[in-house]
């Protein structure tokens, strides 16, 4: 299941497009959590800190954070929450109890290093030249911002991240004042991963997993750590494996829970329909056993 | 045995690094909170640190394969094996035999992938068969052409899936047919089966062997011609829109089927000719659907066919899990043609088909995409769910109609 994320004008607004039917018709919003009562997936994302309302329509969940939120956080909870939820099959809402409008849509999303002339020559070369080459894929790579040290901070999406290296190539090559790229979710600050939880699962990833996943060409990127589950970003040629599962679950939970008992779950928020060069790629069965 | 009635131990799935049902099979196990240990040919990354969560298992050299098994079993007692493909049902068997735990006889899973000694089995039982001979790598291709009876169809005994099966009308059509099979299969020595065309449309049963009996969980229509030259597989749509005793009559036949093969437990995928000349069977699996297909089922407690699957293996009970309310259905995005694929435009608006329950590509962009007779893999799914079969075809198609699939 690939969820898309779509950053709204208004920063405190964000769609999640689940790529399925969200509500068979209409929209609903909900503004509190004693509102969501009556929908088992509002309820749950209410639960999440900085969740102000909830709105579903047909295709997309809207979400309207509190000021003070970050979506860097915000956004591997809610996309686990939102996997969990279409995966197991439950329903949206029970019952319609507030027709509304999605939230309104507002300004720009927030940005890394000050505006100047090195920060527009980046963005027009990434929207003129890099996006159109990733699009294709199913991802997309979003400019965020040029900060001090000469890094290029990109969000991406889909199979972008198995770009960056030519991304970064080609950056550097029309711009010299570039020293390199970031991934921008990546530099967010994470609570979760400074707790002694995050710290012992990080530690797994690096010394006893990461090195054996090398091996196919794959990487786990830690998103986050939040009470007793792990958010992991499987990439390279883990991303769209079609083992990718027996990895996650038979290998890295087994490891992570093992090494870190306070963990009962660690959460795969890839978007393995972008992988573009998964180690195992499904067939028709092959060679039969005759 | 275990509180509610399953037999204690883990759930060996026997998975090829091909497979595109690892997911699915997991995502069952974990909503049952089965234990499960995955089993595939070629070493996981991780088995070392997976507390014997994964197993290498030699695919090809069963007896290696067996040895694997039982030395896994020694570590980590089993309730079951499953093999989750053509390629390790027949291992799956004989390791179950091994363990004495509930499985199909391996004589009869050998069966079950060999379509030579399948038919042999069935026409041996008196089911209506179509006239079948071999095609050894010995023969002369073009005294079987001229022997042959048209319309015919060659078929190599080592591909699955529709793969290499081609139409003949006439004995240069036969010839070209066989030479293009042994390039497919990568050998001129690849024996291949002839059989006689019987015109109809298919039909798919989806069913659960419980001690020899078959429980019918699905009846797929096949609303797309399987005529040839090649047969493609596209749509698949339940509940079936035949009459009832035609219906009736493809279940007594799988029930007979599975009794001339020797199958006795657990899942198994058939496939039917209906037409003027009755009911003709055509070939029995012991395992589910192929590809993702099996995700246009759901059983009224929600349960998906996996779950059904792993829940009769560790002899949890099956009772209420007949299908879902309402038809579903599923579509095979065909390979319009060879090439690279760039780009499948279209797929939002795909999803947003009334009855769209997802679409989704299985091939990654940029990789080389090829039809059938040689094409080994699925360019894609839809599937669908709605009041009744009409609807969920015409989402299919009005689904499918969105798609711009760009390959250069």
């Amino acid at each position: 299941m690939f969820i898309q994320t779509e950053p709204q004008d208004d920063p405190n607004v964000m769609k999640f497009i689940p790529g399925r039917e969200v509500l068979p018709s209409g929209t609903v919003r909900y503004l509190d959590a004693g509102q969501a009562a009556a929908s088992p997936l509002a309820s749950r994302l209410f639960a999440v800190d900085g969740v102000r309302s909830v709105a579903f329509d047909q295709e997309a969940i809207t979400l309207h954070k509190a000021d003070e939120a970050d979506w860097r956080l915000l956004k591997a909870p809610v996309l686990g929450i939102v996997m969990e939820h279409f995966v197991a099959g439950r329903p949206v809402v029970d019952e319609t109890p507030v027709l509304d409008a999605a939230p309104d849509a507002g300004k720009t999303p927030e940005m890394i290093g000050e505006p100047g002339p090195i920060a527009s020559e980046l963005k027009e070369l990434i929207d003129t030249r890099i996006r159109p080459a990733v699009q294709p894929s199913g991802g997309d790579v979003v400019f965020r911002g040029f900060d001090t040290e000469g890094f290029v901070h990109l969000e991406t999406t889909g199979g972008a991240a198995s770009f960056m290296g030519r991304v970064e190539a080609m950056l550097k090559h029309y711009v010299p004042e570039v020293a390199g790229v970031r991934e921008f979710l990546d530099t967010a600050a994470r609570p979760g991963l400074a707790t002694s939880e995050g710290q012992a699962v990080k530690e797994v990833l690096d010394q006893r997993i990461n090195p054996s996943v090398a091996g196919h060409g794959g990487h786990v990127a830690l998103v986050d750590v939040r009470e007793d589950t792990v958010y992991i970003r499987l990439e390279g040629g883990c991303q769209g494996c079609g083992l990718a599962d027996v990895t996650l679950k038979q290998g890295i939970e087994v490891e992570i829970r093992r090494a870190v008992p306070a963990i009962a779950q660690v959460l795969d928020v890839t978007d393995h329909a972008g992988g573009s060069n998964p180690y195992y790629q499904p067939g028709k069965g092959g060679v039969s056993a005759v | 045995m275990t509180s509610d009635g399953a037999r204690a131990g883990r759930v060996l799935l026997l998975i090829p690094t091909t497979s595109y049902k690892a997911h699915d099979f997991l995502a069952a196990a974990g909503r049952l909170d089965c234990p499960v240990s995955v089993g595939s040919d070629q070493r996981q990354v991780l088995e070392a640190l997976s507390a014997g969560g994964s197993v290498t298992v030699d695919f090809r050299d069963r007896e290696r394969g067996l040895r694997q098994i039982l030395d896994h079993a020694a570590a980590y007692p089993l309730a079951a094996v499953l093999g989750v493909e053509d390629t390790t049902v027949r291992l799956a068997a004989e390791a179950s035999a091994a363990l004495g735990l509930p499985h199909n006889p391996p004589e009869a899973a050998r069966r079950s992938v060999d379509k030579l000694a399948g038919r042999r089995a069935l026409a041996e039982a008196g089911l209506p068969v179509p006239a079948f001979r071999l095609l050894a790598p010995q023969d002369d291709r073009r005294e079987a052409a001229a022997a042959a009876s048209y319309p015919c169809v060659l078929k190599p005994l080592g591909l699955s899936a529709s793969r290499g099966v081609i139409r003949a009308d006439d004995p240069s059509s036969f010839v070209a047919a066989a030479e293009r099979i042994a390039a497919i299969a990568g050998s001129a020595d690849t024996p291949i089966l002839i059989e006689d065309f019987i015109p109809g449309r298919e039909v798919a049963l989806e069913g659960l062997l419980i001690a020899g009996r078959l429980k019918l969980l699905a009846l797929f229509d096949k609303p797309d011609p399987l005529d040839g030259p090649y047969f493609e597989e596209t749509i698949y749509v339940t509940p079936s829109r035949l009459p009832e005793p035609t219906q009736a009559e493809v279940l007594h036949t799988a029930q007979a089927m599975a009794a001339a093969l020797g199958l006795r437990e657990g899942p198994v995928h058939a496939e039917f000719r209906v037409g003027e000349a009755g009911t003709w069977p055509l070939e029995m699996a012991a395992r589910t659907i192929g590809g993702l297909c099996a995700r246009a089922l759901r059983f009224a407690t929600g349960a998906s066919l996996e779950e059904v699957v792993l829940r009769h293996a560790v002899g949890l009970p099956l009772a209420g899990l007949g299908e879902a309310p309402g038809a579903s259905g599923v579509m095979m995005i065909p390979i319009p043609k060879r090439g690279r694929l760039r780009a499948v435009e279209g797929l939002p608006a795909a999803r947003a088909q009334p009855g769209i329950e997802d679409a989704t590509i299985t091939i990654p962009m940029g990789q080389e995409v090829i039809p059938l007779p040689e094409g080994d893999k699925y360019l894609g799914f839809i599937f669908a769910r709605a009041e009744n079969p009409d609807l969920v075809e015409a989402a299919l198609r009005a689904a499918h109609g969105q798609l711009d699939i760009v390959i250069e």
